[in-house]
């Protein structure tokens, strides 16, 4: 393996190793016979760009394997776009056929993949390397990036097209890609927030398959959050006395019962929370004090 | 929460404190001492116990309830706050634990209570259902001698 590609390439894992000989074939296999060589090249250009950039961090920041495989799907509608051209792919033409639509829709696939794949790649690479935690931010982030992208692209295209009058490559939707990038974008966040998730990783940049993934770690990467006991509380102040909680209301009915508060009495309450001991405390006409580690204002 | 705490109850005097440090009370100055779920979240407890008894007066009265250990062991903590799921850091202390280091505090007449949930809780919580039957609540009383 070694004399082909030499070392950075040889000590890629078998499954990346795969991935690139299938797609190195497809892409050859796309070039034999395309419509147009100009429109190909424009096409396959992106993937001309990821590829170089995949295999040298291929060892030094492995992605997941359905990052992986998402990319290579990719790739492969690209190339496929690129061969017949956009309008004249045959696949657009039978789901044309078939669902009776007014064009061949085989753009909109690659639209969907133009949104959906950044998505999933932006949220791993920020989800391992920046501070981020899924959440509002992460998908804001997310979303934003891909939409720069989907803009870039457009407006490389529409470039394109102007140079190169007659290319088949153009979009034939002005605006609509973006919005259907922005779709696919929101789409990819809600079904990986589900799939798979890695978390932060501090420092690790082994690649954490979605299968290899304990239950443990998932369930940390829902909108668990584990923040200090003291924070922890304060933020939830506001609703403790609202939220059912077994817990407090099996404390609430039987505590109190024990301790026994009498008219005039001294009680300190230590961990008095929001107090609901407090107020029973005075009811019963005793002389509470409360002690707790919540911040005061 | 010492804020919302403020705005119930205006008249009680309330501090700021860790519990698992010295507390600023003075010797002998309560008839009872309450300290309702707040153990699971202490390391010092041994602190805890031995201040509470040095602020209680002679026969004073002290009652600790906490997450029954045999439940924490099983379930973790995890509360609702708004949309969001809190996961608070919880020690494993166990019955055991507790008991012993309330006694090694010079506490008396120990007495261990052991509440579960029953039909009552869930009315008042439906989601409480899996509760029924178990050990919920720990609760310990004691006495100062």
């Amino acid at each position: 393996m070694a004399d082909r590609g030499g070392r950075e390439i040889s000590l890629l894992p078998l499954r990346q190793l795969l991935l690139l000989g299938l797609g190195s074939l497809c892409l050859a296999l796309s070039a034999m016979g395309a419509h147009d060589r100009l429109t190909w090249v424009l096409e396959v250009s992106p993937i001309l760009l990821a590829v170089p950039v995949l295999v040298l961090t291929g060892r030094r920041f492995p992605l997941t394997s359905l990052a992986y495989v998402l990319i290579f799907v990719h790739a492969l509608v690209l190339m496929v776009g690129g061969h017949y051209t956009y309008e004249r792919v045959p696949l657009g033409f039978w789901i044309q056929r078939a669902l009776h639509l007014g064009r061949n829709d085989y753009d909109r696939l690659g639209h969907f993949a133009q949104g959906f794949v950044p998505a999933i790649l932006t949220r791993e690479v920020l989800l391992r390397r920046s501070p981020l935690v899924p959440g509002k931010w992460l998908f804001f982030v997310v979303t934003a990036v891909c939409l720069a992208i989907s803009a870039a692209y457009e407006l490389f295209e529409w470039g394109a097209a102007v140079a190169w009058v007659g290319c088949g490559c153009v979009s034939r939707d002005p605006g609509r890609p973006v919005g259907h990038a922005m779709g696919h974008a929101d789409r990819a966040r809600r079904g990986r927030r589900r799939a798979v998730l890695v978390g932060p990783g501090p420092r690790s940049a082994a690649p954490r398959s979605w299968r290899g993934l304990s239950p443990g770690r998932c369930l940390m990467s829902k909108r668990v959050q584990r923040p200090e006991v003291r924070d922890g509380y304060d933020r939830w102040s506001e609703s403790y006395d609202q939220t059912p909680n077994p817990l407090v209301a099996l404390d609430r009915r039987h505590t109190l019962g024990l301790l026994r508060p009498r008219r005039r009495e001294r009680i300190l309450d230590a961990g008095c929370g929001t107090g609901a001991h407090l107020g029973l405390m005075l009811r019963s006409g005793s002389l509470p004090v409360g002690l707790d580690l919540s911040r005061a204002c | 929460m010492l804020k919302v705490t403020r705005a119930k109850h205006p008249s009680v005097p309330l501090a700021q404190a860790d519990l698992n440090d010295r507390l600023p009370v003075r010797r002998r100055s309560f008839d009872a001492v309450l300290c309702a779920l707040v153990g699971e979240h202490l390391s010092n407890l041994r602190l805890l116990f031995r201040e509470i008894r040095d602020g209680l007066v002679r026969g004073g009265r002290f009652v600790f309830s906490v997450f029954h250990p045999e439940m924490a062991a099983r379930h973790r903590g995890e509360l609702r706050a708004g949309w969001r799921r809190v996961r608070l850091g919880a020690l494993r202390h166990t019955v055991v634990d507790y008991l012993n280091l309330i006694d090694g505090a010079g506490f008396r007449n120990i007495e261990v209570h052991e509440f579960r949930g029953d039909d009552v809780l869930v009315e008042q919580v439906p989601w409480a259902s899996k509760y029924l039957g178990r050990p919920l609540l720990l609760a310990v009383e004691a006495r100062t001698s």
